[in-house]
């Protein structure tokens, strides 16, 4: 039966695969055949996971990339899904007809909610959990929830790879039997005293008094200690610390980034002290992770007319990501407009909640070099009101209740360079007419 | 006029869901008609002085949160019995209704809370999620809002809304919240004070009247909260309403 249906699936996959097409399915159909086919799988030598609200697929291609440079055979699961019949896919394309493993290690991405789903069938050797912050709240509930679930997949096998600078993620350490390691930034130039927004863990997990922080870097990131000394920022071996111009130096090594987005700096922490702790030497990491900052994605850029600008994704209700893009735009000094806009809250659902917009710190926006702010689609009433409690001022907000002119609008009623930050509906239909018209 | 003290209670731990757009809305209303503000940010290991404030408001928060505020808060009970029985404004939303009830039940488990009112909170095995629109026994136009829950509450005496569509207290409940003197306390988030302008206006005008009756209130301005309100309820709701 095994043989069969990972015969089954290897042909659709090599079908799919000939047709240009997504990849979980083979993962779906063998998940149907044989609810166990993973179990009966070959495990390959190292398996590591990678979970969090934000950056996961950046790490795993990150990590992905310092095994190729160490020669090593390794799989990961970035083209498909991050879900249970991703993992599966994952498996079947990296195995022989009898379920023999081609790979030595295997890097996988693993959506917060299935961790425990994906754990029932096997246990990484490694598991780097990066953040974990208010998202998609009308399907998480809340971040309790989804930590419970993490925390009940973890076993004492598995060597967990946490951000020390996040109390939350710190938590995960306090009853864990087996191995941890940490990765962390030391105090620098970003370092406040004040935090931005809201904290998502303000108190000690075991005397529940007001954690102290000494310092933020970002969000709920930063130096912190429980006033009784029950919980602390743990000690990091391998710190990263922050240099001037875009280099930041762990273990004695510079690493090169296109960016000084602090979450950048953290992406690359956690794959350096996960590939260290599992032997890699530590020039052939910090090479695979220079040579990372050539190939990085640029940014989507675009011309619409005389308009030229950014395309951005909004990631609606996830406010971590949100406030990234915003931090960006804000940081551009150059005048602007803002275009903001989604058909949809979710794709998931079609549940409209928008609670999450005043969890977004859109204050940001409130800078001189915004000229003029454009709300679209059949939420822009609503995004006009938002900013209106971030102090915006009224009278550079304009709305569109619909988003059929998009394109006009981007091409006609912009002034300066034009920062679009659109959900997926309105993001792909924008893209799809930068497309066209770069061809026509 | 002398200054209005607004407490949030609970600011840093009961903060799910956007819910301190609430505060900003109402302070900036007051300040609008030229009242003066002073916020008051209350947590754990701080005294609470309900006589300072003129108005409370505590917003929603995880199961585990609620828990360190239940035994933070049990310890000033009857000041705020006496305080809602005094006609304090308290506005309460999200699952922080539930402190002012009897008990929480979690399983076998009965945590203890308030007590001010009659009814109970029962925590669920599953999360109740969708719209909530909800008729106002006040107000001439429904609520709008949010519910994103794991409990329920059951044999609420005053309830404040009736339910058109939406959860409500529980699921197939006819009605939601809690209204008892100057006590209004809903499950919906939304921010509700945010989209519902009428709501806003209803609660400055009320809380300024029991402070100085004499004071005379300007016109609102609330464009942007109308507009929202009004196209929302005209894409989304218009063979509900």
């Amino acid at each position: 039966m095994k043989i069969i249906t990972i015969f089954i699936c290897k042909l659709i996959q090599f079908i799919l695969k000939k047709t240009g097409h997504g990849t979980s399915l083979p993962g779906s159909i063998a998940l149907k055949l044989d609810k166990n086919i993973l179990k009966k799988m070959e495990r390959p030598q190292t398996i590591i996971c990678i979970t969090g609200t934000t950056g996961k697929t950046s790490t795993c291609s990150t990590i992905t990339e310092i095994y190729k440079e160490a020669g090593i055979k390794v799989g990961n699961n970035l083209k498909g899904s991050n879900l249970k019949p991703g993992v599966v896919s994952l498996f079947l394309e990296n195995a022989t007809m009898t379920g023999k493993t081609k790979v030595q290690t295997m890097v996988i991405e693993v959506d917060e909610r299935y961790v425990k789903e994906v754990f029932k069938d096997f246990i990484p050797d490694y598991f780097v959990i990066n953040n974990l912050s208010r998202d998609q709240l009308a399907r998480n509930g809340h971040f309790d929830i989804v930590w419970n679930d993490i925390h009940n997949a973890i076993t004492s096998d598995i060597h967990l790879i946490l951000n020390a600078d996040d109390p939350l993620i710190a938590k995960f350490a306090l009853d864990h039997k087996g191995s941890v390691s940490y990765f962390g930034m030391a105090k620098n130039k970003l370092s406040t005293k004040n935090h931005m927004g809201y904290l998502d863990l303000g108190y000690c997990p075991k005397c529940h008094k007001k954690l102290i922080f000494d310092y933020y870097h970002y969000g709920n990131l930063g130096y912190y200690h429980c006033p009784n000394n029950d919980f602390k920022r743990p000690s990091v071996k391998y710190e990263s610390v922050l240099n001037n111009n875009y280099t930041f130096t762990i273990d004695n090594q510079k690493i090169k980034m296109n960016n000084e987005a602090i979450y950048n700096v953290y992406n690359l922490s956690a794959s350096y002290v996960v590939a260290r702790e599992n032997g890699i030497d530590k020039t052939v990491i910090s090479k695979a992770l220079n040579n990372l900052s050539l190939q990085m994605k640029r940014l989507d850029t675009f011309k619409l007319g005389k308009a030229e600008g950014v395309l951005l994704l909004s990631k609606n209700e996830t406010p971590m990501s949100y406030n990234q893009s915003l931090d960006f735009i804000s940081k551009q000094k150059e005048d602007k407009t803002v275009i903001l806009g989604f058909n949809r809250v979710s794709g998931r659902y079609n549940l409209k909640d928008l609670s999450w917009l005043y969890d977004i710190n859109f204050e940001l926006l409130n800078d001189a070099s915004v000229k003029k702010i454009l709300c679209v689609g059949p939420f822009a009433k609503d995004l006009a009101l938002r900013l209106k409690y971030a102090n915006i001022d009224k009278k550079i907000v304009t709305t569109y209740t619909s988003s059929d002119n998009v394109i006009d609008i981007i091409k006609k009623q912009t002034k300066g360079k034009v920062y679009c930050m659109f959900y997926f509906d309105i993001f792909n239909y924008v893209k799809a007419a930068i497309n066209k018209g770069a061809k026509a | 006029m002398r200054t209005i003290h607004i407490a949030h209670l609970y600011y840093d731990i009961l903060n799910l869901y956007g819910e301190h757009g609430n505060v900003k809305a109402l302070k900036q209303e007051l300040e609008n008609q030229g009242i003066k503000v002073l916020l008051h940010l209350v947590t754990l290991d701080d005294e609470l002085d309900i006589d300072k404030y003129d108005f409370i408001y505590i917003g929603a928060g995880t199961e585990a949160n609620q828990e360190m505020v239940i035994e933070h808060i049990l310890k000033y009970k009857k000041i705020i019995k006496e305080a809602i029985n005094k006609n304090k404004f308290f506005f309460i939303t999200g699952n922080s209704i539930e402190l002012f009830g009897k008990y929480i039940l979690n399983n076998d488990q009965k945590i203890n809370t308030l007590g001010i009112f009659n009814f109970y909170t029962k925590r669920e095995e599953f999360r109740m999620i969708d719209e909530g629109i909800m008729k106002c026994s006040f107000l001439p136009k429904p609520i709008i809002g949010f519910q994103n829950q794991n409990s329920v509450i059951k044999d609420n005496e005053f309830p404040m809304f009736e339910v058109i569509k939406g959860i409500g207290s529980y699921p197939n409940s006819e009605t939601e919240g809690v209204k008892y003197n100057n006590f209004y306390g809903t499950y919906l988030i939304g921010p509700v004070l945010v989209r519902n302008p009428d709501l806003l206006k209803y609660i400055v005008q009320e809380l300024v009247k029991t402070i100085d009756s004499k004071f005379k209130l300007k016109k609102f301005d609330l464009k942007e909260n109308e507009e929202a309100y009004d196209n929302f309820v005209n894409t989304f709701y218009q063979n509900i309403i």
